[in-house]
């Protein structure tokens, strides 16, 4: 506790023996104020009067300094003297300086204020601080490619007696940010202040860098969107650097502006799925603006390598192919065969391990009625996706088509091929198996909703109606009207339409058994022959074997006598 | 809504045998439930569970009696007296023995069965 001291003038009395009741009695930037309120006071100028003065807005440090001095007494001026020797109290440096200032000891600062840089960078960093803070600084378009905190500062210089500093960064280029702050003796700082560097050359050719390595990017469940998420606490890159996401898969970009920390902005997120690919660039807005120049990639963590291109949500399997979490139990593996081999046929169709017999019956009696309609129902978009065009059944009349794009993924047994429909004939290999028919599947199982969804019987005629854009009629087949039946059949062959027939339910099978026709089961209807005065149904079997008879080659493709035609089978759809 | 048949190579290695024979006698039928009238092509149901009993005409794998009682599981067919084939016969799960392959002896040819016994090791 200092001791007390003799002071004549009663304000700064007052404001002495205020302050030694504090615990830690200082002479501020404020409280100096109502020092030089009472040397400035004198006759026709009040105290408060004096005080308002030296608090109006915008006054400096020179105008308070006239102030005070204007009414400086010899008893005031030994008074503040006083302070300085003897009082003990902590000063703040620009307190202090207008006290010795007051007295004769020192000349006026005029600049004790926060930190600042002045003029341009071309001979180093310099600026006025408080005298004697230390003067720290972060290179903050050099650091997002080091190891750097934003708080891994260098010493840039102390202020001196007058508070000016100059001090030097290492590899300080034209249009660099540089963060800077002081650091008092007691190890308080100022608030952060950042430059960009001027003057250093004749141009900023320095582009910002991002730093790849300091992004996560994750998938939300349910969704396409991709999240961003900033792994450390280093920056990114540069402030207000913009950073360019381009999907490679869909050529869409994303882009965000660098936070003041050269991080990314909160809820950032990029559209795309699992092991999609973003190429990342970055342009400080001088430079790569165009961003060609791209900095690297980044992936979406999941998907697979894929050979083929674009990747697409694939239909749910059937459930009988799900665990009981909802996981398939095979995995989808990138099909890039040709979509035709020797053009559509009814032999390249073959039923997988789902019950849609109705789905491969009614494709395999187009593709031979009609090829030219599955050609023309699928395109190959050349980026391993294919779009396949239905009908709806209202728009039979001409209305919007219902157009479904698929990629070539495919549910793959372990051992090869496909689980569901495939082609016949030819391999099965990914890179070779004919795919039109496992597109069509695919793409009306994406259409429908899932596999599961055409997986568990339907109408053929529909099907063939989806793919047509035309009605079918449905007719019942009976002993009674089988030769009105077979005439049917000979003129809707004769003139292209697709058919198919229906074998009779699971609650007849005893009657199949060993005719190597089956129950529940249809089958495309492909015409009639007469042999040897008898008539015969032409049909195929869509697993592509297992005949009614035996003809030695076990392709599914058979005649069936007219009689036991009508016998096995229910009904007949035709296209109209 | 039939499903093409299992792989031979999936199933055999679940068989205890493989016979060609005839169903002699259908022992038990249950109740069968009938399929609906409708446009569809093909529907979700299937033929009740049967118990028959074979006459053996040949083996080509496993110990089997000349007459042997089995299940036919409840599935895409159904049996009756004079059907004949190949069966290959496992045990269900109650240890019964049962006809294995989705279309029981028109599940497979008979040839395709013994060559797969053969590439198994067990013919």
């Amino acid at each position: 506790m200092p001791s007390p001291l003799s002071l004549k003038d009663a304000r700064i009395r007052s404001f002495a023996q205020t302050l030694q009741r504090e615990a830690q009695p200082k002479v501020t930037d404020a409280n100096v104020v109502e020092l030089l309120a009472a040397a400035g006071d004198r006759a026709g100028v009040s105290y408060d009067k004096a005080k308002s003065e030296l608090t109006r807005p915008g006054i400096t440090r020179a105008e308070q300094f006239a102030i005070a001095s204007r009414g400086l007494s010899i008893s005031e001026k030994s008074d503040l003297g006083l302070l300085l020797e003897k009082s003990g109290f902590a000063m703040d440096p620009g307190a202090k300086n207008f006290l010795e200032a007051l007295v004769g000891r020192a000349a006026l600062q005029e600049t004790f204020g926060p930190l600042t840089i002045t003029g341009d960078q071309k001979n180093g960093i310099a600026g006025v601080a408080k005298p004697g803070e230390t003067i720290e600084a972060i290179n903050l378009s050099t650091a997002p490619a080091g190891r750097l905190h934003l708080t891994d500062t260098v010493e840039l210089g102390t202020a001196d007696a007058s508070g000016k500093f100059l001090g030097n960064l290492p590899d300080v280029r034209e249009g660099d940010f540089i963060r800077l702050r002081a650091r008092a003796a007691d190890g308080s700082t100022s608030d952060w202040i950042t430059i960009q560097a001027r003057g250093v050359e004749g141009a900023d050719t320095r582009n910002a860098h991002v730093n790849l390595e300091r992004m996560d990017l994750g998938t939300v469940a349910g969704s396409e969107d991709i999240t961003v998420k900033h792994n450390t606490g280093r920056p990114l890159t540069e402030p207000d650097a913009t950073v360019r996401f381009t999907n490679v898969r869909t050529g869409e970009k994303f882009e965000f502006k660098a936070t003041e920390n050269g991080s990314l902005p909160e809820g950032f997120k990029l559209k795309g799925l699992p092991g999609d690919e973003f190429k990342v660039a970055v342009s400080d807005g001088a430079n790569n603006a165009d961003f060609a120049s791209v900095a690297g990639s980044l992936k979406v963590p999941g998907g697979r390598d894929l050979k083929g291109g674009r990747d697409l949500p694939d239909p749910a399997m059937h459930k009988d192919e799900l665990n009981a979490d909802g996981t398939p139990k095979f995995k989808l593996e990138r099909f890039t065969g040709p979509l035709f081999i020797d053009g559509p046929s009814a032999a390249d169709v073959r039923q997988g391990a789902i019950g849609n017999c109705y789905f491969p019956a009614a494709l395999a009696s187009i593709a031979a009625q009609n090829p030219d309609a599955i050609k023309n129902m699928i395109k190959d978009n050349g980026d391993g996706t294919y779009t396949v065009t239905f009908h709806s059944a209202n728009n039979y009349s001409g209305g919007r088509p219902q157009q479904v794009t698929v990629d070539g993924d495919l549910y793959a047994r372990s051992y090869g091929g496909p689980i569901y429909g495939s082609s016949l004939g030819g391999s099965t290999a990914p890179d070779k198996m004919e795919m039109w028919f496992p597109i069509v599947e695919k793409a009306y199982a994406q259409w429908k909703g899932s596999y599961d969804r055409i997986g568990n019987g339907g109408v053929a005629g529909q099907v063939m109606a989806e793919v047509l854009g035309r009605p079918y009629a449905y007719e019942n087949l009976s002993a009674a009207n089988a030769d009105r039946m077979y005439e049917r059949i000979k003129k809707a062959a004769e003139a292209g339409k697709p058919m198919a027939a229906g074998t009779y339910g699971t609650d007849q099978s005893a009657r199949y058994t060993n005719t190597g026709v089956y129950a529940n089961h249809a089958y495309s209807v492909l015409g009639v022959e007469e042999k040897d005065g008898q008539k015969f149904v032409k049909v195929r079997n869509p697993w592509g074997q297992s005949e009614y008879g035996n003809d030695g080659k076990n392709d599914g493709f058979f005649s069936i006598p007219l009689d036991k035609f009508a016998e096995l089978y229910r009904a007949v759809h035709i296209v109209d | 809504m039939a499903i093409p048949p299992e792989l031979i190579d999936e199933v055999l290695p679940g068989a205890d045998a493989a016979v060609l024979a005839e169903v002699v006698k259908v022992l038990e039928q249950s109740p069968q439930k009938p399929s609906r009238e409708t446009e569809a092509s093909s529907l979700p149901d299937s033929a009740a569970r049967q118990v028959v009993e074979l006459k053996v005409k040949s083996v080509v794998f496993g110990k089997v009696d000349a007459t042997v009682k089995v299940v036919k599981p409840e599935g895409a067919y159904a049996l009756r007296e004079g059907n004949r084939g190949p069966f290959v016969l496992g045990k269900d799960d109650k240890g019964a023995v049962q006809i294995l392959g989705r279309y029981g002896p028109d599940t497979w040819p008979e040839g395709l069965v013994r060559d797969a016994a053969k590439k198994h090791g067990r013919a």
